[in-house]
């Protein structure tokens, strides 16, 4: 593997309260140029707190309590916020969800984009605009001269998805974090846009983390999945091993909950219970209450997600043999 | 008394519980007059609905599929009396019904609708308690407060949470119990024919499973008629006996579950079924349906799809398609079905 684009070394995230509540805990994930990362996991496993902490977009009491954030050989997670503040969106950029609210509905989507290109490249006016109208045109906007003195409430909602990915290449991104940018449309519509997402990334050579809870978005764009559970890592690797040989008990039941065309079962797998409360996890593996094959050192002894020799990581005592 | 027991002396088994013909709902959003007569605009008319025909069977579940702006929603809610339709009739258990006017209490009792959203659809402050037991009372099938109390505690255990839950409040539960409550109230006045309108749409998916779980065991359980809409179509093949296709406004395909996911006859369908995200498409990203719904304001002339199909000819950009009969049961609304070009 090349030299990591982005490389988070043990990552914990804290809630700071009275007593600090754990969201995040000893997360490390690598990232390479042009590779996109799946990130999926329930409401509330720390899908988005991962992306967020990457861009520093977290507010107290959210606060990064351990562990180092490298993004092209540089530690980001300590420089002080005037440098931060030129990553981001010009070497990191973020699409979010809902593309309505990412956009500002008293500028024309052409003004927003000269300003955020302004911001990160040293064009004058005019360059900005024709840069623009390319961008708008590499996302796949139909007559996007004409297109740049709309109002976001003149475009569709996979149109404005598409106008906001173009927001977020102004910069020429290296890295862009998509939290859930297709959970807002519809499903032929997302299709485009997961297209889309992939065709930049190995057109541009861009590192891609998609933040998704949508197993068939994963399946179809990334090359690499980490599965995330009650704030930690619970397997990690290639799309193809993880979705078609899941090993963490968790993968397993999640990829067997969700219903297939053709399969006609009569009922669904389900996995028992529920997610933990972050501020009730149990000792040992959190999801050890849930577990099938849980056995008594599960409950006291944290897994940890160590690479097993075929380069999967799974956090799971069966993997020991223990 | 079970629903069956409530309409046994209604309807015959083989006969259609729930069917409409010619539905259509038309919302005017023209501007207001005065700025219609200062700037010589002409009225604007949305057919949210177009004629929609179809019925369902007792016990049975149709599928409805389709993109946001399609008239799921309308369709939905017509059916469950919460709009009247512009056009057309709905019969239930073979008579007629308007359920918007109020005219039918009883139909009124049997046809309950769950929704999407479960934290927009209970109201905060009222408890569970009041929530689930509000039918009970407004039908009057509990006779005093205790036996209400009593009834929604035995209507809590039915949907997986405990009798004690009641006294609490939504805010205290999480997103999939919120589902099951909404499912309890929708249960309370013992419904016959259950609207439910993307009912999984905002859960997790392992939520979402023990949801469909727990709709498809209360189905067999009380003999339920569904109509289950969804824009997510494995979720749709795994409750439907029939699914429906519709595209801005219009029923464009329906037939059994089986023939329409392994032989989809309407292009739409086809690239419906092509392009959804699933676990067997791993690493290509499917060649994604160009182009976008158009606006229903200003639907296209002919067939509604006709800028999008691969497939369409001259006589589609005129020609409105009337839905045809398949043969192994259900129909299409297409012009290159009928001449048999696709």
């Amino acid at each position: 593997m090349t030299a990591p684009l982005l490389d988070i070394r043990n990552l914990s995230v804290s809630l700071m309260r009275d007593v600090p509540l754990t969201v995040l805990s000893d997360i490390s994930l690598q990232l390479a140029p042009g590779e996109i990362l799946g990130v999926v996991g329930e409401s509330g496993a720390g899908k988005s707190v991962t992306g967020a902490a990457v861009m520093r977009l977290m507010t107290r009491p959210l606060q990064q309590t351990g562990g180092e954030i490298w993004f092209d050989g540089g530690r980001i997670d300590t420089v002080p916020e005037s440098h931060m503040q030129k990553l981001r969106g010009k070497q990191i950029a973020m699409i979010f969800q809902d593309p309505l609210t990412a956009l500002n509905p008293v500028f024309t989507v052409g003004q927003q984009l000269v300003q955020t290109i302004r911001q990160h490249l040293p064009l004058d006016q005019a360059a900005a605009r024709a840069r623009a109208a390319a961008l708008l045109g590499e996302v796949g906007i139909p007559s996007a001269r004409e297109r740049l003195d709309n109002y976001p409430h003149e475009f569709s909602g996979g149109m404005r998805q598409r106008v906001v990915i173009a927001l977020a290449l102004a910069g020429e991104p290296r890295l862009i974090i998509a939290d859930e940018p297709t959970t807002a449309l519809d499903v032929s519509i997302q299709a485009q846009i997961i297209a889309l997402l992939v065709e930049l990334a190995r057109s541009r050579g861009m590192g891609v983390i998609l933040i998704t809870h949508d197993m068939g978005v994963i399946a179809e764009a990334c090359d690499r999945v980490a599965v995330l559970y009650a704030g930690r890592l619970a397997e990690l690797g290639p799309v193809r091993s993880v979705l078609t040989a899941p090993r963490h008990p968790y993968s397993r039941g999640l990829i067997a909950a969700i219903p297939r065309v053709g399969a006609r079962l009569a009922m669904l797998p389900q996995i028992p219970g529920t997610m933990p409360r972050l501020d009730a996890l149990p000792a040992g593996c959190a999801f050890a209450p849930r577990c099938p094959f849980v056995m008594e050192h599960c409950k006291t002894h944290r897994p940890e997600a160590t690479p097993r020799a075929d380069g999967v990581q799974v956090a799971c005592w069966l993997e020991e043999g223990q | 008394m079970t629903p069956d027991q409530l309409l046994a002396d209604q309807a015959p088994t083989d006969a259609p519980l729930v069917s409409v013909q010619n539905l259509s709902r038309r919302f005017d959003v023209s501007p207001p007059w005065i700025t219609r007569a200062l700037y010589r605009q002409p009225r604007r008319i949305v057919r949210a609905l177009d004629d929609i025909t179809f019925a369902i069977q007792p016990k049975r579940t149709l599928g409805l599929v389709g993109e946001s702006g399609c008239g799921k929603s309308t369709l939905a809610r017509c059916l469950a009396g919460l709009m009247s339709p512009s056009g057309g009739v709905m019969h239930y258990a073979g008579k007629p019904v308007d359920l918007a006017s109020k005219n039918d209490p009883k139909v009124r009792r049997a046809v309950q609708m769950v929704f999407q959203d479960p934290y927009a659809s209970l109201n905060p402050r009222w408890s569970v308690e009041e929530s689930v037991g509000d039918p009970l009372l407004a039908f009057g099938l509990a006779g005093s407060r205790a036996e209400m109390r009593q009834m929604v505690g035995a209507l809590m255990v039915e949907v997986g949470l405990s009798p004690r839950d009641a006294q609490k409040y939504p805010l205290q539960f999480s997103g999939g119990q919120r589902q099951r409550i909404a499912v309890a109230r929708a249960l309370a006045s013992r419904p016959a024919f259950l609207i439910c309108d993307e009912p999984t749409s905002a859960l997790d998916v392992s939520v979402q499973a023990a949801v469909l779980n727990l709709m498809r065991r209360l189905q067999d359980e009380y003999g339920l008629t569904y109509l289950f809409i969804s824009h997510n179509l494995p979720v749709v093949d795994h409750m439907s006996d029939d699914v429906g296709v519709m595209y801005l406004g219009r029923l464009v395909e329906l037939q059994p579950t089986e023939s329409l996911f392994d032989a989809p006859r309407h292009p739409y369908t086809q690239l419906l079924i092509q392009t959804v995200p699933s676990l067997d498409t791993m690493g290509r990203a499917s060649a994604p349906l160009k182009g976008e719904v158009p606006s229903p304001l200003n639907p296209p002339p002919g067939c509604a799809f006709n800028p999008r199909c691969p497939f369409a000819n001259a006589r589609c950009r005129v020609e409105r398609p009337e839905p045809t009969a398949l043969p192994g049961g259900g129909m299409v609304a297409c012009h290159g079905v009928q001449e048999g070009r696709i």
